[in-house]
C-alpha cells in the first residue's frame, strides 16, 4: 500500500489545493481509492476530532479541514467502490417551530457532514408537519431538532409526537440538543439521545445509526 | 479659579472620527449592495414607497438617504419614568443608568444557594431586591417561568414586577399582541395613553438577527413600538467569526447595518419615536462555540458603538456586569467589574445583562447585590475631580505646613463624608486575619430584604384596572 501519511500531514495543514494535487497524485501513481479515502483522509480527521477534543485545534480550523476531506472525497468517487461512497446516514435537521436560533443548530449540521453524513437542513421555525414530510421524503435515518429557549422545548415533544402518529417512529432515530434542554428532557419526551455540543452531536449521530 | 470651568469627567474613546466615518459609510455600502432580508410585507412596502429596492425573495436595498435621513428625525435622547411618574432615567449625555435580567432559565436559589428552574413566585422576590438596589434603575424581563403557560409569562412577569417594585421596566413580549397588551399595561401605570408617550414607563427590546435578517415578529413590534412612541432598543447579537465577520471593524460595521436597517424603518414609521442603539457585539469562543459573554473583544466593540452612537448623537445601549462563569467566583468579580467599568467610560446611557451567569441562563439576587457595590464603587470614580478654591486648599496645606497633618483639620471635617465609603465590600484593619466571605455576607442581605423589605403597594386603582384588563390576556 502506498504511503499515505502525507496526505494525512496535509490534511491536518488545511491547505485545500495542496490537499487535492497530493490525492490526484497518489491517484495517478496507482493508490486504491479506497486505501486514500481511509488510511488518508479518515485517518486524518480523526486525529483533527482529537485535537478539537484536546483544545489544540478550534472549530474554525476542523471545519476548513472537512470542507478540504470532502473536496478530496469528491476526486476519489470515481475509484471508490458503490457501497463506500455512500453517505454514512442521512439526518434531517432544524429549529423548531416557534424558534429563531440557529447558529449551533447549523454548526451541528456542519459537524455531522465533516463527519461523513448527508445532512438536510430545514432551517429554522420548522413545524412538525414539514420534519415529516421530509423524513417521508427523504427517507432519513436521523431526525435532530435544535431548540434555544424554554418557551419552545414543547414544540421537540410536538414534533416527535406527529412524527409518531404519521406511522414513521421506528424509522429514525431523534435527537435533540440546545441550550434549555437535557439529558433528562430528552428522555422524557421520548427522543434517542441528547448532545451537549456540535462534537458530541456528530458523535452520537454515528452512535445512532452504526 | 479657571480650570473648572474645564471639568473632564471621565471618558475613554476608542475609535477616532474618521474612523467611525469609514465604519459608517461601510454599513450603507452593506444596506445598499449586500441588502437586508425584510421578512414583514409591511416594513418592505413602506421602504419600496420612499425608494428603497425590494426583490422578491425579500431582500430590501436600502438608499443612504433614508439611512441620512433617519439619523436627522431620530431624538438624541429620551427619559424613563419609574412606576410614580417621576422622569428619573435620562437616556442622553453623560448619564449611565444599568439593568438587569430579573427573570431567566435559573435561579441561585437564595435559601440553598443551588441552581434550579426559576418560577413564578421567583419574580416577585427579584423584583423586592431590584427596588432595593441603589443603581438598578431599569428592570429587565426576559419572559421565564418553568411553571407558567409560555404565552402569557411575559405578561404575568411584567405584572409582577409592575406590583412588587417601582423602577422602569424592559422587556421581550412574545408577539405583537402581547406587546399591544403590554402597551395598555403601561398606560394604566403612566395614567393614560398620552401620558404613557410623554413619560414612558416601560421599553421594548427587539433583535436583528446577524448577518442582516430582521424577523417578521420583530419588525412588527419595531413598528408598533414606533406608532405608539414606546421607546425600543434594536440590537443585533453580532458574533465574531460565526455570524460576522472575525475582525472587529467589520463585525461594526455590519452590526451597524443592521441597527441602521431597523431605526430607517422605525422612523419612517413615525419619525421622531424615541430609538436606543446598540449591540452585543461579541465574538464566538472558538473552543466552547459559546458566545462570548466576558473578554476584552465584547468590552473593545461595545465601547466602539458606543462611539458610534455618540457620533450620531444617538443613545446607547450597553452591555456589562455579566460573565461567563457559572457562579459569582473569582473569574466572574474580575468580568463583572471590568465590564461594568468600561461600560462607564465608554458612556453608555442603559447598560443591560447585569448580574447574568451562565451564558445569561441564570441569575443570582446575591451577584445583584454584588454589581450594586461595584456600579456604587464606579460611579465614585465617574465624578471625577472638581477644581475650585476650596478643593485645591492652598491655605489649608499652608497652615497644616510641612511635617503637620490633618485629621484635626476642619477642612478634613468638612469634606472627608465624600469618601467613597464601601456598603457590602470591607477594608478590614491590619492584623484581622479572618478573611471575610462577601458572598455569604450579600446571600444574608439578600435573605434580610426578602424577609423584612416592604416595596410601597402600587396605587389600587391602578391594581383593580391590572385585574380587569388581565382577564383579557390570562385566558390567552
Ligand atoms: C445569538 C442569540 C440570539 C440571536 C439568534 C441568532 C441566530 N441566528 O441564531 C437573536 C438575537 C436573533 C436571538 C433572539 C432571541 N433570543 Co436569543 N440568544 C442568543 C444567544 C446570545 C447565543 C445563542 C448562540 O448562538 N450560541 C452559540 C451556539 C453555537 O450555541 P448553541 O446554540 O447553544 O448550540 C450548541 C449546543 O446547544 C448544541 N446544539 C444546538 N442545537 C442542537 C441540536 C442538536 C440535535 C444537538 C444534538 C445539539 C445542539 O450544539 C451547539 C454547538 O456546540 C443566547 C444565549 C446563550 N448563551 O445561548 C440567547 C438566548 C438563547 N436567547 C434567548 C431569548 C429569550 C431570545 C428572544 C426571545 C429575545 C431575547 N430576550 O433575547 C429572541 C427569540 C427569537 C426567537 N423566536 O427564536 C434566551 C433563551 C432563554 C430560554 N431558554 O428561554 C437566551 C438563553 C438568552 C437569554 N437568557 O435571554 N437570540
Amino acid at each position: 500500500m502506498a504511503d499515505l501519511s502525507k496526505v494525512v500531514e496535509i490534511l491536518l495543514g488545511g491547505d485545500k489545493d495542496k490537499l487535492i494535487a497530493e490525492v490526484q497524485a497518489n491517484l495517478n501513481g496507482g493508490a486504491d481509492g479506497k486505501d486514500i479515502l481511509n488510511e488518508g483522509l479518515i485517518k486524518g480527521m480523526d486525529i483533527v476530532g482529537e485535537k478539537m477534543e484536546s483544545g489544540d485545534m478550534f472549530i474554525p480550523e476542523v471545519l476548513n479541514c472537512a470542507m478540504n476531506m470532502s473536496a478530496a472525497v469528491e476526486i476519489l468517487k470515481p475509484h471508490l467502490p458503490e457501497e463506500s461512497g455512500s453517505a454514512k446516514g442521512k439526518v434531517v435537521i432544524g429549529t423548531v417551530k416557534g424558534d429563531l436560533h440557529d447558529i449551533g443548530k447549523n454548526l451541528v449540521a456542519m459537524m455531522m457532514e465533516s463527519a461523513g453524513m448527508t445532512v438536510i437542513n430545514l432551517g429554522v421555525d420548522i413545524a412538525p408537519e414539514q420534519f415529516v414530510a421530509k423524513i417521508k421524503e427523504s427517507g432519513a435515518q436521523i431526525v435532530a431538532l435544535s431548540a434555544l429557549l424554554t418557551t419552545t422545548m414543547a414544540m421537540m415533544k410536538k414534533t416527535i409526537d406527529a412524527i409518531s402518529e404519521s406511522g414513521l417512529r421506528d424509522q429514525v432515530k431523534i435527537m435533540i440538543g440546545g441550550a434549555p434542554v437535557n439529558q433528562d428532557f430528552a428522555e422524557q419526551i421520548g427522543a434517542d439521545g441528547y448532545a451537549p455540543d456540535a462534537g458530541s452531536a456528530a458523535r452520537l449521530a454515528k452512535e445512532l445509526v452504526a | 479659579m479657571f480650570a473648572n470651568f474645564t471639568q473632564i469627567t471621565p471618558r475613554m474613546r476608542v475609535l477616532s472620527d474618521s474612523q467611525i466615518k469609514e465604519i459608517h459609510l461601510g454599513a450603507c455600502d452593506i444596506l445598499e449592495r449586500t441588502g437586508s432580508l425584510i421578512h414583514n410585507e409591511e416594513a418592505r412596502n413602506l421602504l419600496y414607497s420612499h425608494g428603497a429596492v425590494v426583490e422578491n425573495n425579500g431582500l430590501v436595498r436600502i438608499p443612504s438617504y433614508l439611512v441620512d435621513r433617519a439619523l436627522n428625525t431620530v431624538p438624541e435622547r429620551f427619559v424613563l419614568c419609574d412606576r410614580d411618574g417621576n422622569r428619573a432615567y435620562r437616556m442622553e449625555t453623560g448619564k449611565t443608568h444599568f439593568s438587569p435580567l430579573v427573570d431567566n432559565i435559573d435561579i441561585i436559589d437564595p435559601q440553598t444557594r443551588q441552581r434550579r428552574k426559576f418560577v413564578a413566585a421567583d419574580a416577585a422576590r427579584m423584583a423586592k431586591i431590584m427596588d432595593y438596589t441603589r443603581h438598578m434603575d431599569v428592570v429587565q424581563v426576559g419572559a421565564f417561568a418553568a411553571d407558567l403557560p409560555p404565552e402569557i409569562v411575559d405578561r404575568v412577569n411584567i405584572r409582577e414586577m409592575m406590583l412588587h417594585q417601582r423602577k422602569a421596566i424592559s422587556f421581550s413580549p412574545s408577539g405583537p399582541d402581547a406587546l399591544l397588551d403590554v402597551i395598555e399595561m403601561a398606560s394604566i401605570i403612566a395614567g393614560g395613553r398620552e401620558q404613557l408617550k410623554m413619560n414612558p414607563y416601560m421599553m421594548k427590546l427587539g433583535e436583528p438577527i446577524s448577518p442582516l435578517v430582521h424577523d417578521d415578529h420583530a419588525i412588527k413590534e419595531l413598528m408598533i413600538c414606533a406608532e405608539h412612541r414606546m421607546p425600543i432598543v434594536y440590537y443585533p447579537i453580532p458574533m465574531g467569526g460565526a455570524t460576522a465577520p472575525a475582525t472587529s471593524a467589520g463585525l461594526l460595521a455590519q452590526s451597524h447595518a443592521e441597527s441602521l436597517a431597523g431605526l430607517v424603518i422605525h422612523q419612517l414609521t413615525n419619525p421622531g419615536a424615541p430609538f436606543l442603539y446598540g449591540g452585543v457585539a461579541t465574538v464566538m469562543d472558538m473552543k466552547s462555540t459559546v458566545c462570548v459573554y466576558g473578554g476584552p473583544e465584547l468590552y473593545l466593540q461595545c465601547a466602539a458603538l458606543s462611539d458610534i452612537a455618540t457620533y450620531f448623537h444617538l443613545p446607547f445601549w450597553g452591555t456589562a456586569g455579566c460573565t461567563d462563569t457559572k457562579a459569582l467566583d473569582t473569574q466572574g468579580a474580575a468580568e463583572i467589574g471590568m465590564s461594568c467599568l468600561l461600560a462607564v467610560l465608554t458612556g453608555a446611557n442603559l447598560v443591560h445583562d447585569v448580574a447574568l451567569l451562565d451564558q445569561a441562563s441564570l441569575v443570582d439576587p446575591t451577584t445583584v447585590l454584588f454589581c450594586d457595590e461595584v456600579i456604587d464603587h464606579v460611579k465614585h470614580f465617574m465624578r471625577g475631580i472638581q477644581v475650585t478654591d476650596e478643593t485645591l486648599a492652598i491655605d489649608v496645606i499652608d497652615s497644616v505646613g510641612a511635617g503637620g497633618n490633618y485629621l484635626i483639620q476642619k477642612h478634613t471635617l468638612q469634606n472627608f463624608r465624600s469618601f467613597w465609603q464601601p456598603t457590602y465590600f470591607t477594608r478590614p484593619a491590619m492584623g484581622v486575619s479572618e478573611a471575610h466571605d462577601l458572598i455569604k455576607a450579600l446571600n444574608e442581605k439578600v435573605i434580610d430584604i426578602e424577609e423584612n423589605y416592604e416595596v410601597p403597594p402600587l396605587d389600587p386603582d391602578k391594581v383593580a384596572a391590572l385585574q380587569e384588563l388581565e382577564k383579557k390576556w390570562l385566558k390567552g
